[in-house]
């Protein structure tokens, strides 16, 4: 359990670090280019930083703090075979109950295997090889339809959530009025579509923390660089002109709403459908 | 030589239905009788697959029972598509053995 606590510590030191790092990042650019906070004085990087800085400490404390109470049962190398398992599988097409299925399973075998004091790697050989064999148990299903499908639920999820945040901030008269900056648009589809599969895959491939941060940091650091140098020497060009000032609705009305919950709950039961289906396939032999 | 191969895995199933067949049983369980019954280096990482596999396809039938160690454990039964299932591999694996019995036969002549 030692390993366990050091493991622990590493991870919310490494969090804190790169939440510090960002505020520090988001500071400077403030103060040196004030300016950056573009079209109402409303500063965005630093609300885009904030944003990733809680999303990444989200990620954490899902991935690494909040664990199951029967994986705390298990010492030092079968407690990292469960985590890295654990973290594989989040990469995965499973459903969160097919996971807790399969965790359930897994924590049972490696409790049992230790009561027997057998080495970790006479349980789990590969665990890369154990986490295709147990997708590949469920069945095929495509990842790359849900990463798409994942994309557009976070995208949704996301705007929302900052029109929501604006709408609170700049106190405008409906919610249905409030517009969102258009340069915050490429950013959340970069994040719903690349980073948080990125960040998973890495997560899931390699448990070391100072990969996840520096991808993390990386990503950040090309988001800003890019608006930074767009803003200081292409303001001239119209269309860089349009990205930083023009601000567009997301939801601005009952419908728009509407058609949004429709689409959330059209994506919900597409992932339901292609696993219900890849069950029934193997029924089906 | 076998290890990890599809030949191996399709003979496990067999096995894992027959060894389920005779008695109901959990997943640590199935492994050592494996390993007692001729596979000796085995792992957990090869047979879980298997049996989450043949649970899918509904040749089981589970059920979770309360454990002391800790989470609530799977015991797996035979359902009755696992039964003929296993009849099919049975009838099969004694064809290719008979087969593959007389083509070695006939190599070393």
């Amino acid at each position: 359990m030692k390993e366990v606590k050091k493991q622990s510590r590493k991870l919310v030191i490494f969090s804190a670090v790169i939440i510090g790092l960002l505020a520090v990042a988001a500071a400077a650019i403030l103060i040196f280019w004030p300016e950056s906070g573009q079209g109402d004085s409303f500063p965005w990087i630093l609300i885009a930083i904030i944003v990733l800085g809680l999303l990444s400490l989200g990620i954490l404390i899902v991935l690494n703090v909040r664990r199951s109470k029967y994986a705390a049962l298990l010492q030092d190398d079968y407690y990292k075979m469960y985590e890295s398992i654990s973290a594989a599988l989040q990469n995965s097409t499973l459903s969160i109950f097919e996971r807790r299925d399969v965790l359930l399973d897994i924590s049972d075998l490696l409790l049992q295997a230790q009561q027997d004091n057998r080495p970790i790697n006479t349980v789990i050989g590969n665990v890369d090889d154990f986490i295709k064999g147990i997708n590949t148990s469920f069945g095929y299903r495509s990842n790359i339809v849900f990463s798409l499908i994942s994309g557009i639920q976070n995208t949704i999820y996301v705007l929302a959530v900052v029109q929501i945040a604006i709408y609170f901030t700049r106190g405008t008269d409906s919610f249905f009025s409030t517009t969102i900056g258009l340069m915050i648009i490429p950013y959340i589809v970069f994040v719903s579509f690349l980073m948080k599969p990125l960040m998973q895959y890495l997560v899931s491939k390699q448990r070391k923390v100072w990969f996840f941060a520096a991808a993390l940091i990386g990503i950040v650091a090309i988001y800003i660089g890019t608006n930074e140098i767009l803003h200081r020497f292409g303001m001239d060009i119209p269309w860089v002109q349009t990205y930083f000032e023009r601000e567009i609705p997301f939801i601005n009305s009952w419908i728009i709403l509407a058609v949004l919950i429709i689409i959330i709950a059209l994506s919900w039961f597409i992932k339901w459908f292609i696993r219900f289906r890849s069950v029934k396939n193997l029924q089906a032999g | 030589m076998i290890e990890n191969t599809q030949l191996l895995r399709g003979i496990l199933e067999g096995c894992i239905l027959a060894l389920i067949n005779r008695e109901e049983s959990y997943g640590y369980l199935v492994i050592e009788k494996l390993r007692r019954s001729g596979f000796p280096d085995i792992q957990e990482s090869t047979v879980y697959p298997i049996l989450n596999r043949l649970e899918k396809r509904g040749l089981f039938n589970c059920k979770r029972i309360p454990s002391k160690l800790g989470p609530p454990r799977k015991y797996y039964s035979i359902s009755e598509k696992g039964y003929l299932e296993l009849g099919g591999f049975a009838e099969l694996w004694k064809n290719t053995k008979k087969n593959v019995d007389i083509i070695i036969k006939e190599g070393f002549k």
